[in-house]
């Protein structure tokens, strides 16, 4: 069955070259406007991978599908592939790092991918980069803070606390499920998601 | 369902019979209706409004900031727009290989930018507009005209970074690699370097008193711009998705474009901005001292004459006469106040005075003492340990007076100047001829 599981792969691929080439890099100015404190590149590098943990599974081509465990299955399955390809990706990158950073590319990854993909359920594979861009370099401008729960903590502190990786659990529990069980089912013809209701 | 008609019908109706610039109000209600625009429009508004509510809004009241403030939020736009102009021509415009070697400006995905540019840039106007009603400046820069130009065309850039990519990419990934390749380009194109960079915005975050706007600079930088937007725009496949190879002929434009949009910068050095001669004009007095403010900052000028008032006040009561200053004006990033008089006391309007905090005691003390105008100050070499010292007791005495306590939540322990004593370290600091530099 055709699942477009290899439309990440490109977005992967970049991740991880940036991962493996820029460990350590960090950003300190995005264009004219200085970033303070720097903002690690391996921090900001799941915007990539929850994109593309997003695109695991394109209804596109086969838009006739009957809703049955099987898919249901496929479906799932996809997410976890994926998801488990961007955890590894943040633990090497994490690993290359001379700075723990670990824990928080890995909170990254995760909730970012559960908005990423509860985003592609309800609007549409093409959009999930939204939500995911617009947090990511909101964060960038947001005022720092030491909090753990304020915009910038949640994606650039550099360990993560076990309230925030709870939460980023939680939240990428959700996206998935939302994902796998698509309730508005925008890739398929509405008058065959109808009848396979029955 | 026999009597409605589709979309394209009702179109293909309104389109018929108009000829020209006519049919553009119809093609941007199409991508309107069909497109992802209102989003991008709702986007684009929410980001620039957050962004101009961020710190206090501390632009206010200053024209350069105003303007180069507001691109800050060109970082999330400029990816958002390109995203979504690129899923809008890769979804819109993807069954229309046939008229993919048409003239450039008959092209569906010409359509899309320029839908994209008139409802984003009219858009980005309005806010823009909205803050400077809000700012109301006082004072004006002839090219500022110029550098909203230069916003406009930013934008123009980055929704045909997403059109070029949208002709190439199938409709899933075009939005992320538009949105991505747009966030790189903002991070390599607009670091400010001693060249003309194609996205500098300004993205001031101290004040931008004592500067204005250089003409060349900017004209220069609109020109790169717009060779970068018609190299994008040459771009195109032969047909559609189907081949999606660019002919020789226009990978050859598109080449020379960018080599000229790369060289002027090398050919071009300057800055965006340019240093000149402002003064304070905003004039007033606190207890017979002159105190003058650029008319920028006349929002946080009384907060600064209230402490003034306080410290005169306490000084005069308590015989401390040498400390007065005979004037007292505000310094710029290019003008210290000094520089005009000599004698004068300095006021620094810091970011954060304009973002609502009020100044303390200790930093107006510390503005109209400090003598950052003398050589041994400014030098190469850090002054003496010495000089720290007395600044510090200078400064020390003169808040304790105001507020009994205040010098040692300072951080002050030592012990408190006289009359005299104050008088003759302020007295040398004026001058320049304190002994111990």
């Amino acid at each position: 069955m055709a699942t477009g599981a290899r439309t990440p792969l490109p977005l992967a691929c970049v991740a991880l070259a940036v991962a493996v080439l820029y460990p350590d890099g960090t950003i300190d100015r995005m264009g004219p406007v200085p970033v303070q404190p720097p903002a690690p590149v391996l921090l900001l590098v799941p915007l990539l991978l929850a994109t593309g943990c997003s695109l695991a599974h394109i209804p596109w081509p086969s838009a006739v599908v009957v809703l049955n465990r099987r898919v249901l299955t496929a479906r799932l399955g996809s997410y976890v592939v994926w998801l488990g390809v961007a955890l590894l990706v943040a633990v090497l990158g994490g690993a290359l790092a001379s700075v723990d950073l670990t824990s928080g590319v890995i909170r990254n990854v995760l909730w970012l991918s559960g908005v990423a993909m509860a985003t592609g359920a309800l609007a549409g594979p093409a959009y999930t980069w939204i939500p995911v861009l617009v947090l990511g370099c909101g964060g960038l401008l947001a005022t720092p803070s030491s909090m753990p729960w304020s915009w910038h903590g949640l994606l650039f502190h550099h360990v993560a606390t076990s309230g925030q990786m709870i939460a980023a659990v939680t939240v990428c529990v959700l996206g998935t499920g939302i994902a796998v069980t698509d309730p508005v089912g925008r890739g398929y013809l509405p008058r065959v998601r109808r009848r396979s209701r029955r | 369902m026999a009597t409605e008609t589709s979309a394209p019908e009702r179109v293909e109706r309104r389109l018929a019979g108009r000829r020209g610039s006519s049919r553009w109000p119809v093609v941007v209600a199409f991508f309107w209706r069909y497109g992802a625009l209102p989003w991008a429009a709702a986007i684009v508004a929410g980001v620039e409004l957050a962004v101009m509510a961020q710190r206090g809004m501390q632009w206010r009241g200053d024209l350069v900031w105003t303007i180069d403030w507001l691109p800050v939020s060109f970082m999330i736009v400029g990816p958002v727009v390109a995203g979504l102009a690129a899923v809008d021509v890769a979804r819109l415009a993807g069954a229309t290989e046939h008229l993919s070697r048409r003239p450039v400006g008959r092209t569906p995905s010409f359509a899309v930018l320029i839908s994209y540019v008139v409802v984003v840039g009219a858009t980005h106007l309005a806010v823009l507009a909205t803050g400077l009603v809000i700012s109301r400046p006082p004072v004006g820069d002839p090219f500022a005209w110029l550098a909203v130009l230069c916003q406009i065309l930013m934008l123009v850039l980055f929704v045909a970074l997403g059109t070029a990519v949208g002709r190439f990419v199938n409709v899933v990934l075009a939005g992320v690699v538009a949105a991505f390749a747009a966030l790189a380009l903002v991070y390599t194109a607009g670091s400010p370097s001693g060249r003309v960079m194609p996205l500098e915005f300004g993205g001031a975050t101290i004040p931008r008193v004592g500067y204005a706007y250089a003409p060349g600079y900017l004209t220069a930088q609109a020109g790169v711009l717009i060779l970068l937007v018609v190299a994008l725009l040459v771009l195109r496949p032969i047909e559609g998705r189907r081949a999606r190879r660019v002919l020789r002929r226009d990978a050859a434009v598109a080449t020379v474009l960018a080599i000229a949009a790369i060289a002027v910068p090398l050919a071009v050095p300057g800055s965006r901005l340019q240093a000149v001669d402002a003064r304070p004009t905003w004039c007033g007095a606190v207890q017979t001292v002159p105190t003058c403010f650029y008319p920028q900052h006349a929002r946080v000028a009384p907060a600064f004459q209230e402490q003034l008032w306080v410290l005169i006040d306490v000084a005069r009561d308590q015989g401390y006469e040498g400390l007065v200053p005979g004037r007292v004006a505000e310094s710029s990033r290019t003008l210290l106040a000094q520089d005009i008089d000599e004698g004068s006391g300095a006021f620094y309007v810091m970011p954060e005075h304009l973002q609502g905090a009020v100044p303390t005691l200790w930093e107006v003390a510390s503005g109209v003492v400090q003598p950052v105008h003398c050589e041994q100050v400014r030098g190469e070499a850090p002054p003496s340990d010495r000089y720290w010292r007395d600044l510090d007791a200078v400064i020390a005495t003169w808040v304790e007076l105001a507020e009994p306590g205040a010098a040692e939540k300072m951080g002050y322990f030592g012990s408190l100047l006289t009359p005299s004593e104050a008088a003759e370290i302020v007295q040398g600091f004026r001058t320049c001829t304190y002994q111990h530099f």
